[in-house]
C-alpha cells in the first residue's frame, strides 16, 4: 500500500550546509521527523554543488518517513553565478559592470527549461536573458537568433 | 552554545516570480543559509551572529526603484527542534551486542554494551546507516587499550561506545557547538572516563597521535581533512570513514592512497558506505 502524505515542504537550502536550525528544524520538527537523518541526506547527496540555493521539496509521510527531490538552483541564482565566474568580481552587486555570455545564458536556459515552462529553448534563453537585465547583468555579445 | 535565528519575511507586490529569486539570489551571498518561499513572497535565514542589517540594505538598495518588496525581522530564539522525534524515537539494537535507547526504554542487561542517548539536535542516534555501520565495524574491531579519535562526533554515539570497549584518552570534536554539547553531555550520561569532547576541526589535532581515528562526516570534508587525519595516526593505525554514499567511494580510496593509507573493506547499506583504511 502506498504511504499516506501529511505533508509537502518547499524550501531552498544551500548545498551541503542543511543544518536543523529554522526553517528545516521547525518544517520538519513539527511533524515528527528526524531531522538530523534529513540533513545528513541532503548533505551527502549536494556534495557537488556546495553553497549553491538548491530548491528541495520535501515529502513528509504519515508515519513520520521522509523523501525529498532536489531541484536546480533558480535561474538568478546561477546568474549571479555565471557573472562572478566571467568577471571574477567578488562583488556581483556591482551593477553593470557584471555580465555573462550568450553560452552561459544557454546553459542555464538547458538546465531550467522545464521550470521555465518555456517550449523552444530559444524562448527559455528569453527569460533567462530578461532575469539578468532586471538583475543589471548585461549579455555580452548578440544574440544568437540576431546572427 | 546555542544559536539564534533571524527570519526576514519578504513582501513583494506584483512582482514576477524571479523578483524572489533575485532577492534570494543576493541574500545567499551575504551569509543567508536557507529560504522559504511563498505566494506573498518569502522568508529567509541566517544565524543571528552572521546578520549585518547595513550590508543588507547595500545589496538590496540597486532594485528598490525596479521592485517593490518590505520585509519585517523576526527574532528565533535557539531552541531544540528535533524534540519531537527524540521524545519518543524507537531503540536501536547492532546485532546481540549493542543496545542504544533513550531514558524512556527499558534497559536490556544481556546486551554486552549498552548506550543511554539524549540526542539534543545532534547527530547518532544509531538509526542510520553510517552510524550503525561504523558501530558494527567497531564491534569486531579490539580496541582495548587503543586511544581512540572520533572525528565529527555528533552526539558522542561511537566514541561511548569505544570507551565500553576499552578505548582510551579519547578525543571527540565536532565543528557544530551543539554537538560537542550534546557530545560532552552524553559522555557524562554514561559514565565515560578518559574522554574529552571539544567543539574543532582538524586544526585541533596539530602535535597528537591515536592509534584508532572515526570519521563519519562527508565527502568534501573528508577528502579536504585527510592528510590531517593521517599526520595523527601512530603507525599501524585505522580509520574508519563514513557519511558518504557508494559512488564517492572512489574518490574517498583515491585520496586515501595518496595520503599512504591502505585500503582494507567497505561496507554499505542502502547506499551508505563505510570504508576502512590502515596504516602501515
Amino acid at each position: 500500500m502506498a504511504k499516506e502524505i501529511g505533508a509537502l515542504i518547499k524550501l531552498q537550502i544551500k548545498g551541503g550546509a542543511a543544518n536543523p536550525s529554522p526553517p528545516v528544524g521547525p518544517a520538519l520538527g513539527a511533524k515528527g521527523v528526524n531531522i538530523m537523518e534529513f540533513c545528513k541526506q541532503f548533505n551527502a547527496r549536494t556534495q557537488d554543488k556546495p553553497g549553491k540555493v538548491l530548491p528541495v521539496v520535501i515529502t513528509v509521510y504519515t508515519d513520520k518517513s521522509f523523501d525529498f527531490i532536489i531541484k536546480t538552483p533558480p535561474v538568478a541564482i546561477q546568474l549571479l553565478e555565471a557573472a562572478k565566474l566571467k568577471g571574477g568580481s567578488s562583488e556581483p552587486n556591482r551593477k553593470k559592470v557584471a555580465s555573462v555570455t550568450w553560452e552561459q545564458v544557454k546553459t542555464i536556459a538547458d538546465e531550467k527549461m522545464t521550470d521555465l515552462n518555456a517550449f523552444t529553448i530559444e524562448s527559455a534563453m528569453r527569460m533567462v536573458a530578461g532575469t539578468a537585465r532586471s538583475m543589471g547583468i548585461t549579455v555580452s555579445g548578440t544574440a544568437p537568433w540576431n546572427n | 552554545m546555542s544559536q539564534n535565528y533571524y527570519e526576514l519575511v519578504f513582501t513583494i507586490v506584483n512582482g514576477e516570480d524571479y523578483v524572489a529569486d533575485i532577492l534570494t539570489a543576493e541574500l545567499a551571498d551575504i551569509g543567508f543559509d536557507t529560504f522559504e518561499p511563498n505566494e506573498l513572497g518569502f522568508r529567509a535565514y541566517i544565524t543571528s551572529s552572521a546578520f549585518d542589517e547595513q550590508e543588507l540594505q547595500a545589496r538590496l538598495e540597486p532594485y528598490k526603484e525596479q521592485f517593490t518588496f518590505g520585509y519585517e525581522i523576526n527574532l528565533i530564539p535557539y531552541k531544540n527542534w528535533n524534540e519531537v522525534w527524540e521524545s519518543n524515537f524507537p531503540p536501536v539494537l547492532i546485532g546481540d551486542r549493542l543496545y542504544i535507547r533513550a531514558d524512556f526504554h527499558e534497559e536490556k542487561p544481556s546486551y554486552p554494551y549498552q548506550i543511554l542517548m539524549h540526542p539534543k539536535m545532534a547527530f547518532g542516534t544509531g538509526h542510520h546507516e553510517t552510524t550503525f555501520q561504523m558501530a558494527e565495524q567497531m564491534l569486531d574491531m579490539d580496541l582495548e587499550g587503543k586511544t581512540l579519535l572520533d572525528m565529527g562526533c555528533g552526539t558522542g554515539i561511537l566514541a561511548i561506545l569505544a570507551s565500553q570497549m576499552g578505548a582510551l584518552s579519547i578525543l571527540a570534536i565536532d565543528n557544530d557547538p551543539i554537538a560537542a554539547e550534546s557530545c560532552a553531555e552524553n559522555f557524562s550520561l554514561n559514565k565515560v572516563k578518559d574522554a574529552e569532547a571539544l567543539c574543532g576541526d582538524v586544526s585541533s589535532l596539530a602535535g597528537k597521535k591515536f592509534d584508532v581515528i572515526l570519521a563519519n562526516i562527508n565527502r568534501n570534508i573528508l577528502l579536504r581533512d585527510m592528510q590531517g587525519y593521517v599526520n595523527a595516526m601512530n603507525p599501524g593505525g585505522t580509520i574508519l570513514f563514513s557519511g558518504f554514499y557508494t559512488e564517492d567511494l572512489d574518490s574517498i580510496r583515491e585520496e586515501a592512497v595518496r595520503v599512504g593509507l591502505k585500503y582494507t573493506s567497505h561496507h554499505s547499506k542502502n547506499n551508505w558506505v563505510v570504508a576502512r583504511f590502515d596504516l602501515a
